[in-house]
């Protein structure tokens, strides 16, 4: 039997991230869900998860402290998905310098979130 | 309780200031306990309502995922959904529960896009939440007027533009901006219509959200907005010569023109420097002919559109000539300028022929500098 994969996400909206746990949920994930980067942080460590989907701007820690932290401190290879608002384009080329895998401009759509996950985790 | 009698023996033997510090300390000690004791309410009360605000917000966020997930693939209302739909309707009765509800499907709104939009506008419309907020048009209070018409554009409520566009000439300023941003955000371009009925100012900084939020549309397809030249309100006027100059129009060069002789000083300017901007130079035949009527500020402007687009010596060589000696130093400035571009000769022989200490002083600045 398939392992089931472990998702950790790290996003302060909690009502769009209540949408996309149930939305990952469905799709047979085991999620684990943090509102700012300091939990997302002791979720990571806890858990070790095979995927991490991250806002920039959270409470805390952001989510390019929390890339730095599993590249760096944690030395994880898990990808990475980060998600930004327009007009943060900047931050999203430090994401990438940091180490994130992909990245989403929000307002995004759910399903095109999923087609990322999956292919993250192929 | 004290007796009153001890009370007044008690006082029988001090000097009547030192009784009056007495009852003033008194008074203010019960101020005071009142005080705390009104501010304990008041903070008691503050957390109740924060508490609620959150326990609320858990229970429509779960509510909301629960309606969106019960019919992904179909735009028919199922059965979960409108069970979901009785129940927030028995619950929305509150206006702080709809304010929150409200507040949960913006943040939401803010996060996803697509189809999930359009499921969440619809919701917001089956709650007879849009109902609610056209009703609000019909306050006497303007805030909630403003309030209304926020909404009914951020869920998208196309049925409620007959009446917002009421709101077009309001008297207050936030209300009128609502109305304006309501047209444009859901009608795009073809929302620039409102600009036919408008009869009031419209600020520059509603100018300015109008114009980001047409810059944000998807469909760029410019209207024609020759007739917005001619309004009989300068603000109309000044706001679409802001629309020319945002989207580079120049097919309304004969509109253009006709505005240098327009009454309004402020719009003879403003339309001087967008034909510079525009790079127009049938304006300038029309300038000099008009050149004497004009204000200082506008007669500048001309020079600098001159200098801009270039002078002909034949055509407006003499007219460029005729200023060297402006009262005016800018224009003096700018002629000489333009002097030295079309015929530095004349321009070297200025030096000899002026006996003015400044303006020689200015040749030799202009001679030296490019």
């Amino acid at each position: 039997m398939d392992k089931t994969q472990k998702i950790v996400i790290a996003e302060d909206n909690s009502v769009f991230l209540l949408l996309i746990k149930l939305k990952l949920e469905k799709e047979g994930y085991e999620l684990f869900v943090a509102e700012d980067g300091k939990k997302a942080l002791e979720l990571i460590e806890t858990h070790q998860p095979d995927l991490i989907l991250t806002d920039i701007m959270m409470d805390y820690l952001s989510g390019l402290e929390v890339i730095s932290h599993v590249r760096n401190v944690l030395k994880m290879d898990v990808p990475i998905i980060v998600f930004s608002a327009s007009g943060q384009e900047e931050m999203v080329t430090q994401a990438f310098n940091l180490g994130a895998t992909d990245f989403m401009v929000k307002p995004l759509i759910p399903n095109e979130l999923i087609i990322r996950v999956k292919r993250a985790l192929v | 309780m004290v007796p009153p009698l001890l009370i007044n023996s008690f006082f029988e033997d001090f000097p009547s200031i030192v009784i009056i510090v007495w009852v003033l300390a008194i008074v203010f000690f019960f101020v005071l306990i009142s005080l705390v004791f009104f501010l304990k309410v008041v903070r008691f009360r503050l957390r109740k309502e924060e508490l609620f605000v959150e326990t609320q917000s858990k229970k429509y966020e779960e509510n909301i995922v629960d309606y969106l997930y019960s019919n992904e693939n179909s735009h028919e209302l199922n059965s979960a959904q409108k069970e979901i739909i009785d129940k927030l309707k028995l619950s929305l009765v509150r206006s702080l529960d709809r304010k929150i509800f409200i507040n949960t499907l913006l943040k939401l709104k803010g996060e996803v896009s697509g189809n999930m939009i359009t499921v969440i506008n619809q919701l917001y419309k089956d709650l007879g939440l849009a109902t609610q907020a056209q009703s609000k048009l019909h306050s006497k209070k303007w805030h909630i007027i403003a309030i209304g018409i926020r909404d009914l554009r951020r869920f998208k409520v196309l049925e409620a533009q007959d009446e917002v566009a009421k709101c077009i000439n309001h008297s207050k300023m936030e209300v009128r901006r609502q109305a304006y941003l309501y047209f444009i955000n859901l009608f795009g371009f073809k929302g620039l219509d409102f600009l036919d009925e408008l009869k009031s100012s419209i600020s520059i900084w509603d100018q300015i959200g109008i114009l980001d939020a047409l810059q944000g549309m998807e469909t760029q397809e410019v209207p024609d907005v020759r007739k917005w030249l001619s309004s009989e309100n300068d603000y109309v006027v000044l706001f679409t010569l802001e629309l020319v100059k945002a989207y580079n129009l120049r097919e309304t060069q004969k509109e253009l023109l006709l505005l240098i002789k327009h009454e309004n000083k402020e719009i003879r300017l403003k339309t001087i420097r967008l034909l510079n901007y525009l790079y127009i130079i049938e304006a300038k035949q029309v300038l000099i002919n008009t050149y004497e009527n004009l204000t200082i500020k506008e007669k500048i402007a001309v020079f600098e559109l001159l200098e801009n687009i270039g002078v002909e010596v034949r055509e407006e060589g003499a007219f460029v000539l005729k200023h060297i000696n402006s009262k005016v130093f800018e224009i003096k400035v700018l002629a000489l300028k333009i002097l030295k571009q079309i015929d530095i000769s004349k321009f070297i022989g200025l030096k000899n022929e002026t006996n003015v200490l400044a303006n020689l002083k200015v040749i030799n600045y202009l001679e030296n500098n490019p």
